[in-house]
């Protein structure tokens, strides 16, 4: 695999974020790895209706 | 693999929030390797308990996460016409669970976010008094 990168000059007037949020990256500049990763679980039985019970301590 | 890195000119930034684990870098950097854990609980009503809940519990915290290979072999050419980037102004709100906002290089970045949320609501929902 041939992989070429031209960078030319680069001015940028504004950037506006709100969130960057679970294991993301805005970056300005240059990197040479870059390995992000992110596991987020609300299954169906995380929702509990009823009666308060403490979460297990084990 | 080697790239020539390039400056990074950045005229104003403004960043409310650096939350849980996260990273605001201005400058170079070799490794940032953020890692965080989080159980997101959210309730009907007011009560925490100062000790509850684990990690080990869940399987999410467990497992582990397949990473991509880094010694794949490729030809590859760069070619930096220009040595700088301007940036007139930077606005962000916040940053949270293990990001990484960096003005500048950076070698290696490999972060990881694991979460997990539970709801608990009360039974009645029709006004009555909650269950507690």
């Amino acid at each position: 695999m041939n992989f070429t990168v031209i960078n030319n000059g680069l001015h940028v007037g504004m950037v506006r974020i709100i969130g960057v949020s679970s294991s993301s990256v805005f970056l300005i500049g240059d990197a040479d790895k870059i390995s992000l990763s992110s596991i987020f679980d609300t299954p169906p039985e995380s929702l509990i209706i009823g009666p308060f019970v403490p979460l297990s301590l084990d | 693999m080697y790239l020539l890195k390039r400056f990074a000119n950045i005229r104003v930034a403004y960043i409310h929030s650096v939350d849980i684990c996260s990273v605001f870098q201005i400058g170079d950097a070799k490794k940032i390797t953020p890692k965080t854990n989080v159980l997101a609980v959210q309730r009907d009503y007011e009560k925490f308990n100062t000790k509850e809940g684990s990690f080990r519990s869940y399987q999410l915290f467990r497992e582990s996460i397949p990473q991509p290979s880094f010694d794949e072999q490729f030809s590859s050419a760069y070619s930096n016409n220009s040595p700088n980037i301007y940036v007139d102004h930077v606005k962000i709100l916040g940053i949270s669970s293990s990001s990484i906002v960096n003005f500048g290089s950076a070698e290696e970045i490999c972060a990881e976010a694991r979460i997990k949320h539970i709801r608990q609501l009360s039974k009645n929902v029709d006004g009555d008094e909650k269950q507690r």
